[in-house]
């Protein structure tokens, strides 16, 4: 009894309910937010028409389109799950879900390697990405951390275990190697711990000591070779246009000639003929900006807007600290592979191999990010005591 | 409550940054698919379409008999994707026994490092269809189409001669380019990153468009029978050159133009510059005696002589602070005006010249055409040097009325003469008889007379001088024909030196001419660079009466006299 008496007292106004129908007998409808959950289906339909369009040039046309729709059944059914339950539960088993998510990135190491990084374990519907689950399972650590924390203000040494938390699985996939990812990861923790109270003064020292390890791994050669091309290919991608900067431009090309209009659907010359390489994973706005045109990337930029603006409704107007720090925490992670994703196919960010969430073939990412739709939906229909 | 305005504060600053951020990524991409679209439109298009050219056929050269001068037809051109070959060695064999080569070069080429050999270009039908009915991988062909001119050499300068991709490089070949060419289709490929041509991409951007036929005035007969006739005399007389114009001085229809040394259009390579001037109308030279038939002309036109004035011609004549001699040395002479100008005085002439003065002689020099482009559809026609009458110095309008100190092209004579042939009219003389399409025959009408520039009782008088000419005790009795009759000019001019100081050891022998004089249809021109003896007289005279005794005779021209059998058979003698 003490044990629910508890839960009550940390869940002002939570009634558990048996089943399903309970619980939409509970939860209102219209605090389900209808436009969120829109925008997210709808930017993974027009992903999937992009994916078919990008792949169905092959001798198996509708391999990719398959695969891919199969993900999105499990990922809306994750998205509905992501809202069956309690969200402020999730607190309780952070630990669990970190340490497991941290263990399933060691496990990766050992599988062999796909194109040059241990990123995967094979399943048997798809290939799990261990990094996808981690970065969900930092922020619930970070969520939690912020949440339990005795004073308001950040201690250093809280500061210092948030970010000794973040690094142990920034440094594991780091080594996988992802370096995107890696960096996502750091960058979701940026983001969470300001937003979560840290002085300006860690962050500062923070921001001193990153560029100080940049530095060290640079200098001592501790990223690889492609890494570093990549980086200086995007500062001038003319350098060596073939190879590292090949992407770039090739994706550029692509974008640019599509024009105001595009090309029309499966009319995309650039990206079908293999000009552009993985366009259905990393560069699939390759072939929305050729087939689409500025008129289908403008659209999609849109239906990206909808969705971070109504997760930002979530975040600003949930009244425990919890649910802000999960939904800011969502926010930046979708929003920072958004940018880094779109940002690289036009040209204004380097080539990290960030796929763009929603849209980009694969099932790990699909599923997880329709996981978090579905926690937002779960914090936004949450915010209000139970019948008031 | 307070830190929690304090979180709000920073939720909010980071809206700020995401916003910022999405707008960004907006405006690059407005920069990309909008302002800069044709840019990266273009990248696209070249990156991926690669163009395949359709040879189109060249049209066809006709003589003014629908004889063929210059033929353009297909031929295959194979080549070999060495990689894709297996069995190099008996491969090689089996094309080297084809192609008539050595199976060791052969073989050689097909082990090329490399993704592209021509085996054979522009092989013929029969042996390219052998090759490819043995159907071997790695082999391909290509369309391609080459020039032939079926009568060789004979009028190679006319012609001029195309390049490898067939397009007209000298001559009427590159004169008519525009309506000979055709132009090429366009089969647009796209490609991918690999370079591979993807199946079912094939675009016809423009349809291939066959150049056309055309009909020139020229003679196949007539200009083969001068071409070799000028070789001919180039070797007898040792020259270094020589060119003969045959034109129908009624219409200006150039029969025949022929420049010896000649060359083979088909061997491109063997070509010199030198040779492929088609010296009729690309260069120019002193005309010497030749040029009193316009002086001679111009008088009698202005009523200053007639044929029967008598002159009394001394040796020798001082104008200004320069003495004139005959050619071969005279005493005091009283010579009839006809006299004058048949035994090609220069004393007589001169005089002549001076009484008319040098603006009346000027303006007649105008009238024929000399020193002027005459038109001819030739490529690099030159206008020849005539002083203006304002540089003339005290000499000048005696040397310039024997034909020194002036310069005009082979055309500009002939032509000057047809005007004399025809009754006083100047003609145009051109090269383009008709267009040939599938429609009929279009005749261009380039020739045609144009002005009276001479009373006909002064051609009459003329003529009748210039038969003199061939007449015995003329100079130009060696172009007399037995069974026409025959007025013409002989000419013989020191050549002036390239440097215009003064004149050199070599001469031009001309003889200018036309027939039949009671009713002229023919005129001709032949000039020999530094032939031995020098004397138009002697060298270009006898070569005039080969060339138009077969041209007269192959253009069914009636006889003075006789009958046309026996003017042909002694014609050809």
């Amino acid at each position: 009894m003490s044990r629910h008496k508890r839960k009550t007292e940390f869940s002002p106004g939570l009634v558990k309910p048996r089943n399903f129908k309970e619980l939409l007998g509970h939860i209102p409808l219209r605090r389900i937010d209808k436009l969120l959950i829109m925008a997210a289906v709808g930017i993974a339909l027009y992903g999937t028409l992009m994916i078919y369009s990008a792949t169905h040039a092959g001798d198996n046309p509708l391999h990719y389109l398959q695969k891919q729709l199969i993900f999105l059944v499990i990922a809306l059914i994750a998205m509905v799950l992501g809202t069956t339950f309690d969200y402020r539960k999730l607190m309780s088993y952070s630990r669990v879900i970190y340490g497991v998510s941290i263990i399933l990135l060691l496990v990766v190491l050992v599988f062999p390697a796909k194109g040059g990084s241990h990123r995967w374990i094979p399943l048997l519907l798809f290939d799990l990405q261990p990094s996808e689950l981690v970065k969900l399972a930092v922020i619930v650590m970070l969520a939690t951390m912020i949440t339990d924390r005795r004073s308001e203000s950040c201690s250093n040494l809280d500061f210092l275990k948030a970010l000794g938390i973040v690094l142990v699985p920034v440094f594991l996939v780091f080594v996988e190697p992802d370096l995107g990812t890696s960096i996502s990861i750091f960058i979701i923790f940026l983001f969470m711990i300001i937003i979560g109270g840290a002085r300006l003064k860690q962050v500062s020292v923070l921001g001193v000591g990153t560029i100080g390890a940049a530095a060290v791994l640079i200098q001592f050669g501790l990223l690889k070779t492609y890494q570093l091309n990549r980086l200086m290919v995007f500062i001038k991608p003319d350098l060596d246009p073939l190879h590292a900067g090949y992407n770039l431009t090739q994706s550029k090309i692509a974008i640019g000639s599509g024009q105001l209009f595009g090309k029309g659907l499966f009319q995309g010359t650039q990206t079908n003929l293999k000009f552009i390489p993985a366009h259905h994973t990393d560069f699939i706005f390759s072939v929305v900006g050729e087939e689409l045109g500025f008129i289908g990337a403008a659209m999609l930029l849109g239906l990206f807007g909808l969705l971070i603006w109504r997760g930002f409704k979530i975040a600003l107007t949930a009244k425990e600290p919890f649910g802000m720090m999960m939904a800011t925490g969502i926010l930046i992670m979708l929003f920072f592979q958004i940018m880094v994703n779109i940002g690289m196919a036009i040209g204004i960010m380097p080539v990290t191999g960030i796929t763009l969430p929603f849209m980009s073939y694969g099932g790990s990412s699909l599923i997880l990010n329709f996981f978090c739709v579905g926690l937002l939906v779960n914090i936004g229909m949450r915010r209000f005591p139970q019948g008031s | 409550m307070k830190k929690t305005q304090v979180k709000d504060k920073r939720l909010l600053g980071m809206v700020i940054i995401l916003v910022l951020g999405l707008i960004l990524v907006s405006a690059k991409l407005m920069s990309i698919q909008i302002l800069k679209a044709d840019y990266y439109k273009e990248k696209a298009s070249n990156q991926r379409e690669r163009v395949l050219k359709i040879t189109q056929n060249r049209g066809t050269l006709f003589d003014r008999e629908g004889e063929v001068l210059a033929i353009s037809e297909d031929v295959r051109t194979v080549y070999a994707t060495p990689y894709l070959i297996e069995e190099k060695a008996k491969t090689a064999n089996t094309i080297a026994e084809i192609l008539g080569e050595d199976p060791v070069d052969v073989l050689e080429k097909l082990e090329e490092d490399s993704g592209f050999v021509y085996l054979a270009r522009k092989l013929d039908n029969e042996r390219a269809d052998k090759i490819e009915k043995l159907n071997i991988e790695g082999v391909g062909f290509l369309d391609e189409s080459k020039r032939y001119y079926p009568a060789g050499e004979m009028a190679s300068q006319v012609l001029g001669i195309v390049d490898v991709d067939n397009q007209g490089q000298a001559g009427i070949e590159i004169f008519y380019e525009d309506i000979l060419g055709g132009s090429p289709g366009e089969i647009v490929l796209e490609r991918d990153a690999v370079g591979n041509p993807i199946p079912g991409s094939e675009v016809m951007r423009k349809q291939a468009e066959d150049g056309i036929d055309l009909q020139l005035t020229i003679d196949k007969d007539v200009q083969a029978h001068v071409q070799e006739t000028m070789n001919n005399a180039v070797e007898t007389y040792h020259a270094k050159a020589g060119t003969a114009i045959v034109i129908d001085c009624n219409t200006g229809d150039i029969i025949a133009m022929a420049t010896s040394p000649s060359f083979d259009p088909e061997d491109r390579e063997a070509i010199s510059p030198e040779t492929m001037r088609n010296r009729a109308v690309t260069d120019i030279y002193e005309p010497g005696s030749v040029l009193k038939i316009i002086t001679a002309s111009a008088a009698l036109e202005e009523g200053v002589v007639t044929p029967g004035t008598v002159m009394s011609v001394p040796p020798q004549i001082q104008v200004a602070d320069q003495v004139f001699k005959e050619a071969t040395p005279q005493g005091t002479r009283q010579l009839s005006f006809a006299q004058i100008i048949s035994q090609s005085s220069n004393v007589g002439t001169i005089q002549t010249a001076l009484n008319l003065g040098k603006e009346r002689h000027a303006k007649y020099l105008k009238k024929f055409g000399v020193g002027q482009l005459t038109g001819i559809d030739f490529p690099g026609e030159v206008q020849g040097l005539v002083p203006d009458i304002a540089d003339y110095s005290g000499t000048s309008v005696a040397t310039i009325s024997i034909g020194q100190g002036i310069s005009i092209t082979p055309v500009q004579l002939v032509c000057a003469v047809c005007v004399i042939a025809n009754g006083g009219r100047t003609v145009q003389p051109h090269l383009l008889e008709a267009k040939v399409t599938d429609g009929g025959i279009e005749n261009m009408e380039l020739g045609g007379m144009g002005e009276q520039v001479l009373r006909d009782e002064t051609c009459v008088q003329m003529t009748a001088i210039m038969e003199q000419v061939t007449a015995p005790g003329g100079t130009g009795t060696r172009a007399a024909l037995p069974y026409y009759r025959v007025a013409g000019k002989t000419g013989t001019a020191a050549k002036p030196l390239t440097n215009g100081a003064g004149y050199s050891k070599g001469y031009m022998a001309t003889f200018v001419g036309f027939a039949p004089a009671e009713n002229p249809q023919l005129a001709a021109v032949v000039i020999l660079d530094e032939p031995s003896p020098i004397w138009g007289g002697h060298t270009s005279a006898p070569v005039f009466k080969e060339i138009m005794g077969y041209s007269l005779q192959h253009m069914d021209v009636p006889p003075s006299w006789g009958t046309p059998d026996a003017a042909g058979g002694d014609a050809s003698e």
